[in-house]
């Protein structure tokens, strides 16, 4: 049977699309785990909206304690496409 | 959440600089969030005045507090009335500098004599 840790990353992945997802168990007990999660939907999002994005899919299995813990890191993957200087009417 | 517990809480975060919700209290932390959510508010200059609510003594107040900040889990910290966000987030504010001065500013406020701490009213300063 999968570990909260491997369902928890999992669901993450399926719910926030293109995200590059690691959940880290932090004790050993499967229970306390860490998201650390780089989505490009997070850019201009305030850290709030981002943890809210994060704990929403997980809100369930927050509830009812099957993941007592989360801690939840977050970035914004630096856009390399964009090219500031140029094109801005 | 029942409109008396939306005003306790409306209460409890206006009428104190820095609260936080949390398992255990300041002094006996029940959590190790909840421990380091603490230990960050008093780096960032909050050391003694901080209003600490222990939602395992509360039920109630423990459900509602999460429906009143949208927000799953516990620790919560509010400072100036503000919701921060969690044990993360705080740490997060702190490490770029940026929680320092909210402290500061909602203790600012707490000081101004008379009035107590309330949010100042547009064209109410002399």
């Amino acid at each position: 049977m999968a570990t909260t840790r491997e369902r928890v990353a999992e669901r993450l992945r399926e719910a926030l699309p293109g995200a590059r997802v690691e959940v880290v168990d932090l004790t050993g007990t499967d229970d306390h785990l860490e998201a650390r999660v780089e989505w490009s939907d997070f850019e201009g999002k305030s850290p709030i909206e981002r943890h809210r994005m994060v704990y929403a899919p997980l809100r369930a299995w927050i509830e009812d304690d099957t993941v007592h813990a989360l801690s939840i890191r977050t970035w914004a993957p630096q856009r390399i496409d964009a090219s500031p200087k140029e094109g801005s009417a | 959440m029942t409109p008396e517990m939306k005003e306790r809480l409306d209460h409890i975060v206006r009428e104190h600089p820095v609260v936080v919700f949390m398992k255990g209290t300041e002094m006996f932390p029940r959590c190790g969030f909840s421990a380091a959510t603490v230990e960050t508010l008093r780096q960032a200059g909050a050391s003694g005045k901080i209003h600490d609510v222990n939602v395992l003594e509360d039920r109630e107040l423990w459900d509602s507090v999460k429906e009143y900040s949208d927000w799953p889990t516990i620790p919560q910290v509010y400072v100036g009335g503000e919701f921060l966000g969690g044990a993360d987030i705080t740490r997060e504010l702190f490490d770029t500098g940026e929680l320092e001065p909210k402290i500061e500013s909602a203790l600012r406020r707490l000081e101004q004599p008379g009035e107590g701490y309330v949010e100042e009213k547009p064209g109410s300063a002399s």
